[in-house]
């Protein structure tokens, strides 16, 4: 006997059947044990889940989702701290292969020693400038000057390494604040 | 399905803690016996259920103003446990860990709070025998009186898509009920006392 479209009429919202539809179901009903049976079954299920009441949490819930959040969001800045140096570590590591991958296809050996001698001469030169330059700068101007500049730029570079340091610092332990 | 003060939800998504907080409180029952009644443990239920208003915090200013939010949060719980559930493979249930419900019997009766567990327990062990997501669509369809539409909605599924799953569903529910009912009628025959 087929039990379609019966059994699927009788799994569904009987209001959501037309009168004849109802009519053929309660006449197969009538002949087919398996789908009365079915249909009983399923009645009892469903009264069972109507019946079955919305659980709750144990009391205290909001508390624990605010302490739980404090400590979701401190490990998430974390997260975040690494995956900020990560990408930083990533992407200068990425320029650096890049630039050994280029040079390693584009340049012979003779070549990477030229460059790197003429690096050297280079820095070498601009120190030398430098310290020519800072010695003249030296000689025509006053001593007190002299001392306040020399105290300017080693106080600021002092503060740009303690910055530097806190923020690494910052970063690292505390995280990223995203507002 | 509670409906939630416009101006609350309007201040949690500009970033008010204690608005969130008052979202939490108001939705924690619907979402909580959601998660339950996926997962099958109270334990697991109550990670599900922070994981899940947790998740809503961090993208609440992704969700969009026309969709009621009830379905949007239950989207998420919905979405987080069949995960789960497709992580686990193996459901279990403890019946130790119970939560509290609705309406607490006033007068303590053993047998009564027994049956009503070994009931509870039946229940959530014929939930358990369906897949995650047919669960979830019965979960939606029977404790939140949510329409198919709504149901799609909420998993991302098609209307048609739905339905056959409900249908699947249900009828997966009536033939285990039925062979639980035939298994505990056995039982119950067998440790019946001759005297009696």
């Amino acid at each position: 006997m087929s039990h379609q479209p019966f059994e699927t009429w009788l799994l569904e919202d009987r209001r959501s059947l037309s009168e004849e539809e109802q009519q053929n179901l309660q006449q197969h009903l009538e002949r087919c044990s398996d789908c009365r049976r079915l249909e009983a079954k399923w009645q009892e299920v469903r009264l069972e889940m109507r019946a079955a009441p919305m659980v709750a949490p144990r009391p205290g819930f909001s508390r624990r989702f605010q302490a739980g959040m404090a400590e979701r969001r401190v490990r998430e800045q974390r997260r975040q701290a690494w995956r900020v140096f990560i990408a930083f570590g990533s992407s200068a590591a990425a320029v650096f292969a890049g630039f050994m991958i280029y040079a390693f296809f584009f340049s012979t050996t003779a070549e990477w020693v030229q460059s790197v001698v003429t690096l050297l001469s280079t820095t070498v030169g601009a120190a030398e400038t430098t310290r020519s330059l800072v010695s003249t700068w030296m000689q025509f101007t006053p001593f007190s000057l002299n001392l306040t500049v020399w105290i300017t730029v080693g106080v600021t570079f002092c503060f740009l390494v303690l910055l530097w340091v806190f923020a690494i610092w910052r970063t690292s332990l505390v995280g990223v604040i995203n507002k | 399905m509670i409906n939630l003060d416009a101006a609350v939800l309007r201040q949690a998504i500009q970033g008010d803690e204690e608005a969130f907080t008052r979202i939490v409180e108001t939705y924690q029952r619907p979402v909580f016996n959601l998660c339950y009644r996926m997962l099958g443990q109270a334990q697991e239920a109550e990670d599900a259920a922070q994981e899940t208003f947790w998740r809503a915090y961090q993208h609440l200013r992704r969700y969009d103003q026309q969709r009621p939010f009830a379905t949007w949060l239950l989207s998420i719980a919905a979405h987080y446990c069949i995960d789960q559930q497709r992580k686990r493979r193996l459901p279990t249930l403890a019946l130790e860990l119970m939560p509290d419900e609705d309406a607490p019997d006033p007068a303590p009766n053993p047998e009564r709070v027994f049956a009503q567990l070994e009931e509870k327990g039946q229940l959530q062990s014929l939930l358990a025998r369906l897949g995650p997501q047919d669960r979830a669509a019965i979960i939606l369809r029977y404790w939140y009186e949510f329409s198919e539409d709504e149901i799609a909605k909420t998993l991302q599924l098609t209307v048609s898509a739905v339905k056959s799953r409900l249908h699947r569903a249900r009828k997966e529910l009536a033939l285990s009920w039925e062979s639980q009912s035939t298994a505990s009628l056995a039982e119950r025959r067998k440790n019946e006392s001759p005297a009696l």
